[in-house]
């Protein structure tokens, strides 16, 4: 039986790991690869490093970065997220040491590059990055932080998810990331007329809201990020709690197992 | 640390850095394997791989590594496929159209279908006794494919329940082929590799 999976998300910031609370404000953590270790030692399902420095004149991948951590010895696959904008970006991370990537300013600037990278990668190793807020109508919208305004996703879009381009979207509660326990469900319904896969994130950090979204049978995965750093085997405590949900099952071992 | 070197194929599609970690966790050498003249003191072959068929196998014949593959495994020295490398072990695939492949292991490569991948962890069903699969049968290994190895029931060692059994692992006397990736699927992974190489290379 297919599990569901517990991410843990390392957000980057000027290469270092960082407490974000919502996108606004962040505290250091330390060095990207330390975190991954500790996650990969705990049995995260997957890991996501996600840089949200990456625009501008540093709008592309941080290979280095992605050797770096894929080669620490860390065996939990690795998702990466920041600067991709081609094919070969794509490419590159892959071959860097990512077993999937996260596209986020090219559902913006260039959804046909997504097409191409699919045709390359396969859509498996796609998931699509939306970033949502809650209108003032109690309705959800696609948050575009470059330009600081809300949109509707356009068919464009839809169709992207619709031809099975992307296998899961990244669905961040982007007001609510960072703060305890505050995820926003009614989020979920701009994807509701879509079978597309949605992985939870943004402020997921108690059992309730963890069954919540595990239950929905379009949650393929939740990921949690800054509430994975208050104390050891965070990843073990969490599934511990969550025993009775379709995940895999905590394991506590040293990290030399040969 | 073990004399036997471990061979990687090394054409480009995908991430050999991971697995030769692995390998090296497990006490063994290992060498990227990217021209023929590579493959003389090898003692078993991983071939590692994500993408498409299409372009692997194009990327293979463009280093004309085809043919000391498939010399290597006749000559009854093991190989591993992980992943796509393990569809390449196949037939033929339709991924993208029609493209040959290794033609070690009898099999076709289709397209997943409803749903259109396998992403996350699955437990290995074993099928079939087999020493170097038995011992993990039920563990969890990390999946992440849309294409999937149809192969007939003789080779099939175990597979992976989506509504429907997918096809986990093939076998063929000295090749063998795991469709999830051990080299991610931390220490149930490191196990069931370590045993691979290990009964493999002793076989």
């Amino acid at each position: 039986m297919l599990r569901k999976r517990l991410i843990g998300v390392i957000t980057i910031l000027n290469g270092l790991a960082v407490q974000s609370f919502s996108y606004k404000r962040y505290l250091p953590l330390g060095r990207p690869e330390c975190i991954a270790e500790n996650l990969d030692r705990w049995g995260a399902d997957e890991i996501l490093i996600q840089l949200i420095d990456r625009t501008g004149e540093l709008s592309s991948p941080d290979i280095d970065l992605v050797k770096k951590i894929a080669n620490s010895g860390i065996s939990t696959p690795l998702i990466y997220a920041g600067g991709i904008l081609s094919e070969t970006d794509a490419a590159n991370v892959i071959r860097a040491g990512a077993d999937r990537i996260c596209i986020d300013q090219l559902l913006n600037t260039n959804p046909q590059e997504i097409r191409n990278i699919a045709h390359r990668l396969g859509a498996q190793a796609i998931i699509a990055s939306f970033p949502l807020a809650m209108g003032e109508n109690n309705k959800p919208y696609w948050y575009d932080y470059r330009e600081n305004h809300t949109k509707d996703l356009n068919e464009e879009i839809l169709s992207l998810i619709n031809d099975h381009v992307i296998s899961e979207v990244l669905l961040t509660d982007y007001q609510h990331e960072g703060i305890p326990n505050s995820f926003d469900f009614k989020l979920l319904s701009m994807f509701s007329n879509n079978k597309i896969p949605l992985i939870l994130f943004g402020g997921l950090s108690e059992q309730e809201q963890f069954e919540q979204a595990l239950l929905n049978p379009q949650v393929s995965a939740v990921a949690v990020g800054n509430f994975l750093n208050y104390r050891e085997h965070s990843i073990q405590l969490i599934k511990s709690k969550l025993d009775v949900m379709p995940i895999r099952s905590p394991f506590y071992c040293e990290r030399s197992v040969i | 640390m073990s004399q036997v070197i471990v061979g990687l194929v090394d054409y480009g599609a995908g991430n050999c850095n991971s697995v030769r970690n692995t390998v090296s966790k497990l006490g063994y050498r290992s060498r990227l394997i990217s021209n023929p003249e590579d493959f003389d003191d090898i003692g078993i072959l991983l071939i590692p791989g994500v993408g498409a068929f299409s372009s692997a196998m194009k990327a293979l014949s463009e280093l004309e590594l085809i043919e000391p593959i498939r010399k290597f495994a006749h000559q009854g020295r093991p190989v591993i496929g992980i992943c796509l490398g393990m569809q390449l072990l196949a037939d033929i695939s339709y991924e993208l159209g029609i493209t040959r492949g290794l033609e070690l292991i009898p099999g076709e490569v289709k397209a997943v279908s409803e749903p259109k991948w396998h992403i996350g962890w699955n437990a290995l069903e074993v099928i079939k006794q087999d020493s170097i699969a038995s011992e993990s049968n039920g563990d969890s290994f990390y999946f992440n494919h849309s294409y999937e190895f149809m192969a007939p029931q003789e080779y099939i060692i175990g597979v992976a329940r989506l509504g429907r059994p997918v096809v986990a692992m093939v076998r063929n006397k000295n090749i063998c082929g795991f469709q999830f990736h051990p080299e991610k699927s931390q220490v149930a992974g490191m196990h069931l590799l370590g045993r691979a190489i290990e009964e493999l290379i002793n076989a």
